[in-house]
Formats: C-alpha cells, sequence, structure tokens
C-alpha cells in the first residue's frame, strides 16, 4: 500500500510538468480558439469586422488573459472536479471525454488480443528453435515490420479488403450499442494494423527471454526428468520469460489509451488520439489539457499495474523492491 | 418490290420497339424512386448548429446544414436563373437599397410551425445585433443593414448601399439562410443543448449526431415541396483523410463524395462509379498581392510576372491535364465570365525588358498552405519567375484559420489565395475599391474605383454585365490579382445514385438525389 501511496503521491509532479507544459506548448502555436471558431475566412469578409469579432470571442473566453493566470485557473477548477468547456464545441470536456474514451479503449482491446495471438506462438516457437530457418525468416519479417511506417499497411489493408474485394469498411465508426456487427467490423482493418505492428516487437522481447529462460538449470532437470516439452514451456519457462513482454506490454497499452493517432485518422474512429488532434488544431486549449491529464494519470497507473502484476507473474518479487527477484 | 415493303415493314416496327423502349428507360429513368437510405462522407465535424456559436458557414457544416434549411430563391444550374423556393417573387426599389421578398404560404418548419416573415426577422436580428454582426452584415457583399418584416408574408432586406445581385447571392449557400422559427429560438436559445439540435424548413431534420463520427438526418414530416424529397435516411460519416473518403466510397461504404481536384481523375477512371462535374461558383485558386507594397506597387513588375509565366501548362501541375487559364475571376462556363478578357500572354522576353526598365532586383516571399500539391505549384511558380531573374522564397505556413486569419489581416506581402465568392460582381468588386474594408489586396487606384463605381451604378442584366466585364478587364490590365486555376466541382458517386443537379458549388444538393437499387 506504501508502495502505491508513494507512486500515486510521485505522480503530482508528473501532473505539474506535463499538463503546464501542454498549455504552454499549445499558446506557443500561431492562432488560439478564437480563430479556430471563427474558421476559414472568406474573400468578402472584411477586416474590420473580423478583428471585431475576434476580440470578442478572446474576451469571452477569458483567451485575453495572461497564460498563468488560464492555468491556475483551469488548475482550480480540475481540483473541483471540473475540465471546463470545450472553447470551440461548447460543451464539458469530461462528456467529450468519456465520448471519446471507449473508442480508443476497444481498439486497444482488439489490438493487444491480435498482437498477442501473434506474438505468443510466434516468440515460443522461434524460441524452440532458434537460429533455425522459421526463426530467421520471422527474424526478417519482424524487422520489416518494424522498419514500416503504420500507415503503409493501413493503406495495402485497405486496398486488398476494401477498395478491392469490398469485404471489410475502410473507415468509419458505429457504436456498439447501435450495431455490435457492424461495430466489430469497423475495428477489424485498425486492430489488424496496430496488433500485427505490435506483435514483432513482442516476438522479440519473449523470443529473447525465452531463450534464456531454456537455458536455466531448473529447465535442464526438467527435460531430464523427462516432461514433455509443452509441459515445460507453459508450466516453468512461460511466467520468468513474460516480465519484458508484460513491461512492453504496459508501455505499449500506455501509448494506446492516449490513442493511436494515424490509425484514427487513416479509419476515421473517433477515439481519444483523433480528438487531440482536433482541439490541437483548433487551438481547444482545455480539450488538450483535459486529454493530457487523462493520458497521464491512465499512463501512471498502467505502470503501476505493471508492477503488481510483476509480483503475480513472480511471487518472489516483493513489489517496490526487486532484489527479491531470484 | 416485296422486298422493300418487308425491309419497310421491319424498319419502321424495329423503330416503333425502339420508341416504346426508349420512352420505357426514359420514363423509368425520370421518375425517382422513394425510400432507401444515403450515405455520404464528409471531412470535419460541424462544430454545432447554433451560428452565434459557429459563425461560419463553412464546407461541412453547409453540406449538412443546406439539407435542414431551404433557400429563399435557387439557381438553376444549367440555366443559372434565380428560381423561387421560400421566396415567391423579389423585388427591389428604384436605389436598390431595398428588397422585398414575398414568401411562399404554408410552409412549415419541421416542429410543425407555420414559416412567416416574423421568424426571417427574428433570426436575421439576433445575428445582425450579435458580436459577429459586422461579419455577418458584409458577408454577402453590400452591407446589410437590417431585416424587416411589413406583412405575414413579406420580408425586406435592407442595404447601406445599393445592392443590384441580392437576387442571385439569396441563392447562394451561406449560414444567413439557416433561418429558425421565431418562437423556437426564444424557447429555447438559453438551453445548452441548444447548439447540438437545430429546426428548419429544410428537406430533412436532425435525428443523431454523434460528435466526431457521424451525423443523420431524416425526412422532415412537415416538407413543403414532397416531390422532390426521396431517401428516407442521409447518413453523414466523418471522414477526416480526402483519399479514405474516396476510398470509402470505392468500398461501397458511401454512396457519394465531393471529389478534390486531386483525385478528380481517379474518379473518372474507375469505371464502377459515375461522376458530376461542374463550375465552381466559390472558389479560384492563384496569386494574391499587396498591391501598396513594393514591388508589386509597380505595374512593370506585376506585368513582368505574368509575361514570365507560361500558364496553361501551369494549370496541370496537379492534374497533368492542363486547360485553359482564368482571364477573369468568374471561370469560364460561369454566367458573368467575360471571354474578351485579354491578359498579357507568355513571353520572358518582354518579362525581362520589364524587369530591367523596373531597374531594381525583384524579390519576395510567397507564402503557401503547407500542402504537398500546393508547394508543388508554388515551386513551378518559382522556378519560372527564377528563368527571368525574380527571386522567389516559398514559404509553407500551417493551414486552416491561422492562414486564413493572416491573408485576412494583411500579414502577408504575397499569399497563395482561394479568391472567393464570385456568384454575383458585387461580391467580386468588394475586394478592389480603395475604400471597401474587405479590399484584401490593398488597391489604391483611381481607375479600379472608377469601374467599380461604374458596376455599382448599371442596372439591368446587360449594363451589369458590360460594366462587370469592363472591371474584369482594368484588373487584367493592371495585375491586381494573378489566376491560377478556376476551380471545378467534382461529385462522384454510384451509378444507382440518381438525381444529382449538376454542382455548381462545393455543396452538391445531394438531399435531391433518390437511389435505384
Amino acid at each position: 500500500m506504501r508502495y502505491i501511496r508513494n507512486r500515486l503521491l510521485r505522480m503530482i509532479p508528473v501532473f505539474f510538468l506535463v499538463t503546464f507544459a501542454s498549455f504552454a506548448l499549445l499558446n506557443v502555436l500561431p492562432g488560439d480558439a478564437a480563430d479556430a471558431i471563427l474558421g476559414g475566412v472568406d474573400a468578402t469578409d472584411n477586416p474590420a469586422s473580423m478583428e471585431e469579432a475576434r476580440q470578442a470571442i478572446r474576451e469571452e473566453l477569458g483567451l485575453d488573459k495572461p497564460i498563468i493566470v488560464r492555468y491556475f485557473s483551469w488548475l482550480g477548477d480540475v481540483v473541483q472536479g471540473d475540465f471546463g468547456q470545450s472553447y470551440v464545441m461548447s460543451i464539458p470536456v469530461t462528456e467529450l471525454l468519456l465520448e471519446r474514451l471507449p473508442v480508443s479503449l476497444e481498439l486497444l482491446i482488439f489490438a493487444q488480443i491480435i498482437a498477442l495471438s501473434i506474438a505468443l506462438p510466434v516468440g515460443i516457437y522461434s524460441a524452440l528453435h532458434a537460429d533455425k530457418a522459421f526463426d530467421r525468416g520471422v527474424s526478417a519479417v519482424t524487422f520489416a515490420i518494424v522498419a514500416a511506417p503504420p500507415f503503409v499497411l493501413a493503406i495495402i489493408l485497405v486496398f486488398f479488403f476494401s477498395v478491392t474485394w469490398q469485404l471489410l469498411p475502410s473507415a468509419g465508426w458505429v457504436p456498439i450499442d447501435e450495431d455490435l456487427g457492424a461495430n466489430l467490423r469497423f475495428y477489424i482493418l485498425p486492430s489488424l494494423v496496430i496488433g500485427i505492428l505490435e506483435a514483432p516487437v513482442l516476438i522479440r522481447v519473449l523470443r529473447v527471454d525465452m531463450i534464456a529462460t531454456l537455458q536455466e538449470d531448473y529447465i535442464a532437470l526438467a527435460r531430464a526428468k523427462g516432461m514433455s516439452t509443452r509441459y515445460i514451456l507453459f508450466r516453468h519457462a512461460m511466467r520468468p520469460s513474460s516480465f519484458t513482454l508484460v513491461t512492453v506490454l504496459g508501455l505499449q497499452l500506455g501509448f494506446l489509451i492516449s490513442g493511436a493517432v494515424i490509425i484514427e485518422q487513416i479509419f476515421a474512429l473517433p477515439g481519444m488520439g483523433k480528438l487531440i488532434l482536433e482541439a490541437i488544431d483548433g487551438r481547444d486549449a482545455l480539450v488538450v489539457q483535459g486529454a493530457v491529464t487523462f493520458i497521464a494519470v491512465a499512463y501512471v497507473c498502467i505502470n503501476l499495474a505493471v508492477d503488481v502484476f510483476y509480483a503475480i507473474l513472480d511471487p518472489r518479487v516483493t513489489v517496490g523492491d526487486r532484489r527479491g527477484r531470484g | 418490290m416485296r422486298f422493300r415493303r418487308l425491309r419497310n415493314a421491319v424498319t419502321t416496327a424495329a423503330m416503333a420497339t425502339a420508341l416504346v423502349a426508349f420512352g420505357a428507360w426514359d420514363a423509368g429513368a425520370q421518375t425517382p424512386k422513394k425510400g432507401g437510405k444515403l450515405r455520404i462522407a464528409i471531412l470535419a465535424d460541424i462544430g454545432g448548429f447554433d451560428s452565434l456559436k459557429v459563425p461560419v458557414t463553412g464546407r461541412q457544416r453547409a453540406f449538412v446544414m443546406e439539407a435542414i434549411h431551404e433557400h429563399l430563391f435557387d439557381m438553376d444550374p444549367d440555366t443559372f436563373k434565380v428560381v423561387p423556393r421560400l421566396g415567391l417573387k423579389a423585388e427591389p426599389s428604384d436605389d436598390f437599397k431595398r428588397w422585398r421578398v414575398t414568401l411562399r404560404q404554408g410552409v412549415k418548419f419541421s416542429n410543425g410551425e407555420e414559416m412567416t416573415a416574423q421568424d426571417y426577422k427574428a433570426h436575421f436580428d439576433r445575428l445582425l445585433n450579435s458580436k459577429f454582426g459586422g461579419r455577418f452584415r458584409g458577408r454577402l457583399g453590400p452591407r446589410l443593414d437590417r431585416v424587416e418584416a411589413p406583412g405575414k408574408y413579406t420580408v425586406d432586406f435592407i442595404f447601406s448601399e445599393a445592392s443590384p445581385g441580392w437576387e442571385t447571392i439569396m441563392a447562394q449557400p451561406d449560414l444567413l439562410w439557416w433561418v429558425r422559427p421565431k418562437s423556437w429560438l426564444e424557447a429555447n436559445k438559453d438551453k445548452p443543448e441548444f447548439n447540438t439540435t437545430t429546426v428548419g424548413v429544410g428537406p430533412y431534420v436532425i435525428k443523431q449526431w454523434r460528435r466526431g463520427s457521424s451525423i443523420v438526418l431524416v425526412k422532415n414530416p412537415h416538407y413543403w415541396d414532397k416531390a422532390n424529397q426521396h431517401v428516407d435516411e442521409i447518413r453523414f460519416t466523418i471522414i477526416n483523410q480526402q483519399i479514405s473518403r474516396f476510398q470509402a466510397l470505392q468500398s461501397g461504404q458511401m454512396d457519394l463524395v465531393w471529389v478534390p481536384p486531386w483525385l478528380k481523375d481517379d474518379a473518372q477512371q474507375d469505371k464502377r462509379l459515375a461522376t458530376s462535374n461542374g463550375p465552381n461558383f466559390f472558389a479560384g485558386l492563384g496569386v494574391g498581392w499587396n498591391n501598396q507594397k513594393p514591388p508589386f506597387n509597380d505595374v512593370r513588375v506585376r506585368k513582368a510576372l505574368v509575361h514570365a509565366l507560361d500558364r496553361k501548362p501551369l494549370t496541370g501541375v496537379i492534374t497533368k491535364k492542363p486547360k485553359d487559364p482564368p482571364i477573369d475571376m468568374y471561370g469560364r462556363g460561369h454566367p458573368w465570365h467575360c471571354p474578351d478578357t485579354a491578359w498579357p500572354e507568355y513571353n520572358p522576353e518582354k518579362a525581362k525588358a520589364l524587369l530591367a526598365d523596373y531597374g531594381k532586383p525583384v524579390k519576395f516571399t510567397l507564402n503557401i498552405v503547407g500542402l504537398r500539391d500546393l508547394i508543388r505549384v508554388a515551386e513551378t511558380f518559382q522556378a519560372y519567375w527564377k528563368e527571368v531573374g525574380v527571386e522567389v522564397d516559398v514559404k509553407p505556413g500551417p493551414r486552416g484559420p491561422q492562414w486564413a486569419r493572416a491573408v485576412q489581416s494583411g500579414k502577408f506581402d504575397v499569399w497563395w489565395n482561394n479568391y472567393g465568392a464570385n456568384a454575383d460582381p458585387s461580391l467580386v468588386a468588394m475586394n478592389f475599391h480603395s475604400k471597401s474594408r474587405a479590399n484584401i489586396y490593398k488597391v489604391n487606384d483611381p481607375e479600379v474605383d472608377k469601374a467599380v463605381g461604374a458596376m455599382k451604378a448599371a442596372r439591368g442584366k446587360d449594363a451589369r454585365y458590360k460594366a462587370s466585364c469592363n472591371l474584369q478587364q482594368v484588373l487584367a490590365d493592371q495585375i491586381r490579382w494573378l489566376g491560377w486555376e478556376q476551380g471545378d466541382v467534382t461529385v462522384a458517386m454510384w451509378p444507382y445514385v440518381k438525381g444529382l443537379p449538376r454542382p455548381i458549388n462545393i455543396w452538391p444538393k445531394y438531399y435531391r438525389v433518390w437511389l435505384d437499387k
């Protein structure tokens, strides 16, 4: 409990640092929410009227105040549980986050299922047959996938599955409560892209850890006792080989909870990543702040959960003191 | 003889069969089917329905709003004649400072309330007296002072100066025409959900809005023109990427999308799809400059810059299909186009001579939105100008409102230009008169002012056309702007989508289509 409390206390400076940095960075960008609200300007708009309108909006939103005043005003509201209202959309930020979060979470879950479904069997098989043809082939493929930018795979999948064969939708989203089947169909391609892109890293770390574990004396003893390979793998080798895998998974979860920005953009999924991008584009500072705060908290919580999970994987590990790991 | 008779009989029978078949086919093609769901992809969310919260017409917003609301008048896309919709007739006063519109009777809003002149007055009062009042007043040409309702079905639009083109302007999409009932406005304006829903007299009504994802419209049960209301539901999916939007059409997920110029060829080459194309009443592209800043305050430099360009090949930099470059602000196919307007020809030697006469080195920065294709075009301009010794630095900048504001506030001396609404010469003239608040090119030229004045004073279609062409020629003689390409509009759809009126702006009238499947 003390460990968890300490971790949470350590989050306070992280929170200040992250939120102020994002506030300041958004302030450095040219333009502000007033520009976004006024939108594109037609040639028929006259400059004087536009400037008057812009000033009126800035005053109404408090954008004419110094950044430090705005930051502490926002902070004061946050400690009372109020994340404020979107400048551009005029709705509470909390409402916006709650609308978008489930989309990113669903994508995250499906992508992880796909990544693990690929990584576990391939990683284990590669470790068992290290430096054989299969292992070398997997290495080549994984390096190629890691080197490729995410959008390339997305374009390839969309070209074949959507444009050519018309099997799956190329972009868009239907909520789960409206049509479950359609909802799942919209997630197949984006989840596949993320899953396929994440799997190589998981395969690599699992393979390396598994090879190391399989060289341990207790594995040799188990083999000498005549235990089957499958039994040795899953009963004795899998858990100690999962530490790095769990760490990487934790980091990837933290990354994905903020939304896989590019994938959400390509597949038009209205998740957190798309929300942040739209908010930055619209200089919607309060939405960016709300999202950044949420992501910072989520990151800390996920990493905390990963630490706790270490103890489940190996009871010799004491959370907060890794010296116990044998 | 017998053979000839037989041949005649066969021919007659074949012709009769063909006529009957054609008639049947024709009748089938012309009889719209009712029902079905139309799926359309748009690029961005709409922000909301309240024009004081979202004070922009916006490409995507208008896409949705134009189906919920309806105009007083419309423009026939083939003849360009103004045709009545909610307004039966529009009569100007002698000085064109007042336009009286007689409303159609019996028209109801989607909440069942009858539409009257009071609704127009309340709507315009709210907009014109708001903090954005200045923007709204001058938005549609000559400054709109106020709107009055002298009778239940009579609306007066009163201007500070003559507005001879108001009838045409009324037929153009703009947020000023998204009128809501007075009583509904008063009852709902302070509610938090005011920006998330709306009521209109158009063929469709909002059913659901999932922010950032989709918007669903269904038939307005009280729509007055049921013969022009076909599909049961329209679903807009928000897809931010142009290419993803087009792929969503190709994948069969969408029925219809608006296609940007750089995807027009792909759309036309996909034999599974149908396309519809028309002149764009809203946008042309080119270069704008501050006519008061050196070296652009010297006509020799401006002329040299045009002589240095081989403008026809330049129009094909992106599409690989060069076309005739714009010679006025309307483009070919536009009712106000002036085909005889003469521009300086491509002649690098003349350009060099003019620059030599100017006597100083010409060097400037061309500010441009950081889009890959536009940068390519700008770099081609740069290469042509370099050939005659003009040094140009192409500077990509952020797109979106920041760019628009920078252009509008006069931050740039030279910029890549979208030369705006051109439905009527009175809109175009605003940008060039020295006293106009919308003079973004900073022109201060008595000859231009005189031509603008003559155009404003002209009455009657023929006189206005003549004065407008004269203004265009003055602008071309003085090179007050430089057109690169007159935009057109392309809509791509599946062949079962029928009845789409020819698009003449970026908001095709998709809500008139019917589905033959």
